[in-house]
């Protein structure tokens, strides 16, 4: 499923057939690819925005238009691109060309034919950003599709940390089709956060990618809360000896929600390593699908690969798969899984009940506990708010049947 | 479990020269049928077995079906097979014996050279043993016959015992299936069929032999194994076959019902020769308070997929399943598991484990689902997978598919090489280091190798120790 990191120029593509496991458990007729037409651009209001010191720089997306951009006028000086889209370098745009002639299938190829809008970070060499920076998509353009793209490029040796927030307001019915494209160079360090908070009706649907050069160290923060229809894939690809990946990811499933996650990390070079933790919670008739491989090539030496994948069941009738998956082609490795998926741990339910919570309080507080374990590594601005999503996601009444 | 003495210039590249059972009889068929299929060979292997005609009409039923499925695409590359290639039934004896004596002496050799006839003065309640098509020999201990245990080939049950036949075949795995299920039922011919009353504990094991020996031959056999309320049986199956440059097909169908308060244990130690295609399909049916378990050893053939299945259908069952894949030169071991929790309070646990070496693939797929609604399910999964060299490869692909909140589900794989640190350890001992490998891989399946007979146990190790020849070095 997954191309060599070599870019190839790919003919038209095919929509993915009955026989791709990936597209197996989710809908592509939900996502309405086909049909829904890229909404006219909202009006072109850029503001500047008011400096946040949280912030090393912002850029407010309202349907696909710039709204407001602020950048510390330091790092602009010392070469920093922080802009839309069209503000991209050139080593960014022959970037982009690579990510899609990536593209496997038409459905992955479809974000870059109807490409909309987006925002590009450019790190000079050798900088170090201590804050993040923070691009916002908010959408509430009814029945179309939108098409945003982020695209970051660190160069060598360089620092730095990103928050992609995207969210639409409620009953506003329409496809997102996402593209997050990460390239690190040598010695780079990067943090991308990304939180994925759509109203129920909306599908989304999201083709990410990043490219590890030697000795980078990546860390990938992902929560995916909102959403009807939800079908991401983020590819990992550690091209450069050294390179090291982390991903934490939690995700909810309210309602009727069906999200379908999948990542995959290939292991291209010699003394890589890789770590992912992804936990997930469902309720109501909520259904999530976790697909999780690790890719070793023969190229890939004394690599160390490990990914967990934990699933809460909250009632009877909500359901989590998990698929954890190894491809490996040389020995010299170590290379392991794990997938739990069951219910809050009886024994510490009835501890807590002896402590005086209620029953019901007990059995929230653990699932909570689950997840603290990710909020206290997600970036310091969004802690608060995303401990208070998590809450409400566990203890909101359930959500009434209807179609999402 | 033949003195045999093994040559001891073996490496991994003329390992095939090694294959100990790799001799071939001449061919002296009394019946065989053309090459390929078609309607005309199934109505003739139904008319060589004097079948009632609800036996062909399911048979052409599932002709069909084969004709309109599609081949398998998910798994092990099955371009090699040519349907056209294979001769789909031969019949070497006139008739199944129960003496050894009665055998054809060509046929009696064959199995001597295997050693069947003494395993079975040792520790055998009954054995059957299948030559191409057909069952030669089929004999069970006097003193089970009297319990009312039947152990006997699948025609003979057709004929002798067709209630209870018509009651189970086909019902574990319809013809619908899968492709090969399809075909199995078409063509079948041979196999197992064994019946356990109601308590009756077999305490020692019942083994079936397969063997072919006709080039470009398919092999077909249909096993059913029903064992009622409360009663106890331990089946083994082992298979081998020449070595020819044409490629042969195996394909079984295993169908086991396990009533309330049965156990079953079967056990196969699958050592084909490096020139056939094993694709089966087994699968089990639990119900209430039953016991289910596969141990299951895949050492020989060019590709085998194969992933046996059990069926918790009934409250308190519960399924395990044992297996270890050796995937040496231009062999794929496509094996798995598929469990299905049906019942509440059902548990299940799955052992599997791999070495490859020498470019050889082995795919541990499997799924573990449990039904909505359901409480108190426990299931673990536990996939190790050892690599001998850098060109060895494997894969894990497993599914878990949980829709009930009273599940504990865990599922855990891991992929490594022989540890260096083990290695030093062992070598600082002095023992050299093709011993300490061994040793190593010896723990690494000791879990799996406990579970089967004494007797089988070693010569599955020794197995190992064959294929492992000119690994390290």
């Amino acid at each position: 499923m997954t191309k060599a990191a070599t870019p190839v120029l790919a003919p038209a593509l095919e929509w993915p057939g009955r026989t791709n496991e990936e597209w197996h458990r989710s809908r592509l007729d939900r996502f309405a690819l086909e049909t829904r037409k890229v909404a006219p651009l909202g009006k072109k209001t850029t503001q500047a925005l008011p400096s946040d010191p949280q912030w090393a720089g912002q850029l407010r997306f309202i349907d696909g238009a710039l709204a407001g951009a602020a950048l510390d006028p330091a790092l602009k000086a010392q070469g920093v691109v922080f802009g839309p889209l069209s503000d991209a370098p050139a080593s960014v745009k022959k970037f982009l060309a690579a990510t899609e002639a990536l593209c496997d299938t038409r459905a992955s190829s479809h974000h870059y034919q109807a490409l909309e809008f987006g925002a590009v970070l450019y790190i000079p060499a050798n900088l170090v950003v201590e804050k993040p920076f923070l691009v916002h998509i908010t959408e509430t353009r009814n029945g179309g599709l939108t098409v945003p793209h982020v695209s970051v490029q660190a160069d060598r040796l360089s620092q730095a940390a990103l928050v992609v927030r995207s969210d639409s307001p409620a009953h506003t019915p329409f496809t997102s089709h996402s593209a997050t494209t990460v390239e690190l160079a040598d010695g780079a360090i990067f943090r991308l956060c990304d939180l994925q908070d759509h109203n129920l009706e909306a599908a989304v649907l999201d083709h990410s990618f990043a490219r590890l050069g030697r000795d980078v160290q990546f860390f990938h923060w992902s929560a995916c809360l909102g959403g009807g229809t939800v079908k991401t894939r983020f590819e990992f690809s550690l091209e450069g000896e050294g390179a090291s990946l982390k991903t934490h990811g939690l995700y909810f499933g309210i309602g009727d929600q069906h999200k379908d996650l999948r990542i995959a990390t290939t292991h291209r070079a010699p003394n890589t390593t890789s770590y992912a933790l992804y936990k997930g919670a469902v309720r109501d008739r909520s259904r999530t699908i976790f697909q999780g491989l690790i890719e070793v090539s023969p190229q890939a030496p004394r690599t160390d690969a490990y990914l967990s994948n934990k699933n809460l069941i909250l009632n009877d009738g909500a359901r989590a798969d998990s698929l954890p998956q190894l491809k490996i082609d040389t020995n010299d490795v170590k290379c392991s899984h794990g997938s739990t998926t069951g219910k809050v741990n009886e024994d510490e339910v009835f501890y807590l009940t002896s402590r005086g919570f209620s029953r019901d309080e007990a059995r929230l507080l653990i699932a909570e506990g689950l997840f603290a374990e990710l909020i206290d590594e997600a970036p310091e601005p969004l802690r608060e708010e995303l401990s208070r999503r998590v809450e409400d996601s566990l203890r909101s009444p359930p959500v009434a049947s209807g179609s999402p | 479990m033949s003195n045999e003495t093994i040559p001891d210039n073996l490496t991994a590249d003329n390992f095939a020269d090694g294959y100990k059972y790799g001799f071939s009889t001449p061919e002296k068929s009394l019946v065989k049928s053309a090459k390929g299929l078609s309607e005309e060979v199934v109505r003739q292997i139904s008319a060589a077995k004097n079948e009632p005609s609800w036996m062909l009409a399911y048979r052409l039923k599932a002709l069909e079906t084969f004709y309109k499925m599609p081949m398998p695409v998910w798994g092990a590359d099955l371009s090699g097979i040519d349907f056209d290639e294979i001769y789909y039934y031969a019949k070497a004896s006139s008739e199944s014996a129960t003496s050894w004596d009665d055998v054809p002496e060509d046929i009696r050799n064959t199995y001597d050279r295997l050693g069947i006839p003494e395993a079975e003065k040792k520790f055998l309640a009954g054995v059957g043993a299948q030559y191409d098509s057909e069952m030669v020999y089929h004999n069970l201990q006097k003193n089970l016959t009297d319990q009312g245990v039947i152990f006997s080939s699948p025609e003979d049950a057709v004929l002798n015992h067709p209630d209870i036949i018509r009651q189970y075949f086909g019902t574990v795995i319809p013809h619908t299936d899968n492709k090969f299920a399809a075909l199995n039922t078409a063509v079948w011919s041979g196999g197992s069929f064994i019946y356990i009353p109601k308590g009756v504990h077999v305490d020692i094991p019942l083994q079936a032999y397969f063997r072919v020996n006709t080039k470009s031959f398919g092999q077909f056999e249909r096993t059913l194994i029903v064992v009622d309320e409360g009663a106890f049986v331990h089946y083994i199956e082992g298979c081998t076959a020449p070595v020819f440059t044409k490629d042969s097909l195996h394909t079984a169908v295993v169908e086991i019902v396990a009533l309330p308060g049965a156990r079953v244990r079967y056990s196969t130690i699958q050592n084909w020769s490096n020139n056939m295609y094993n694709l089966v399909t087994k699968r089990a049916f639990a119900y209430e308070n039953a016991t289910v378990e596969w141990v299951d050893g895949n050492i020989g053939s060019k590709v085998t997929m194969k992933y046996p299945a059990i069926f918790l259908m009934g409250k308190g069952a519960h399924g395990e399943v044992m297996s270890i894949a050796f995937a040496n030169k231009g062999q794929e071991q496509d094996t798995g598991t598929k469990i299905m929790h049906f019942a509440d309070d059902t548990s299940s646990v799955v052992t599997a484990k791999s070495i490859s070496k020498s470019g050889g693939i082995s795919s541990y797929r499997g799924i573990i689902k449990a039904a909505a609604g359901l409480r108190n399910i426990r299931s673990k999964v536990e996939c190790d997978a050892l690599l001998l060299d850098a060109s060895a490869k494997t894969n894990t692909y497993p599914v878990m598919d949980i829709q009930s909140d009273d599940v504990s589900m865990e599922h855990e794989a891991s992929v490594s090489k022989i540890s260096e640190e083990q290695l030093l350890y062992l070598m600082s001992r002095g023992i050299g280091e093709a011993e300490a490998s061994m040793m190593i891989v010896n723990g690494f399946i000791d879990p799996l190798v406990k579970q089967l007979p004494m007797e089988y146990a070693v010569e599955l190790n020794r197995l190992i120790e064959l294929e492992m020849e000119g690994s390290v070095g």
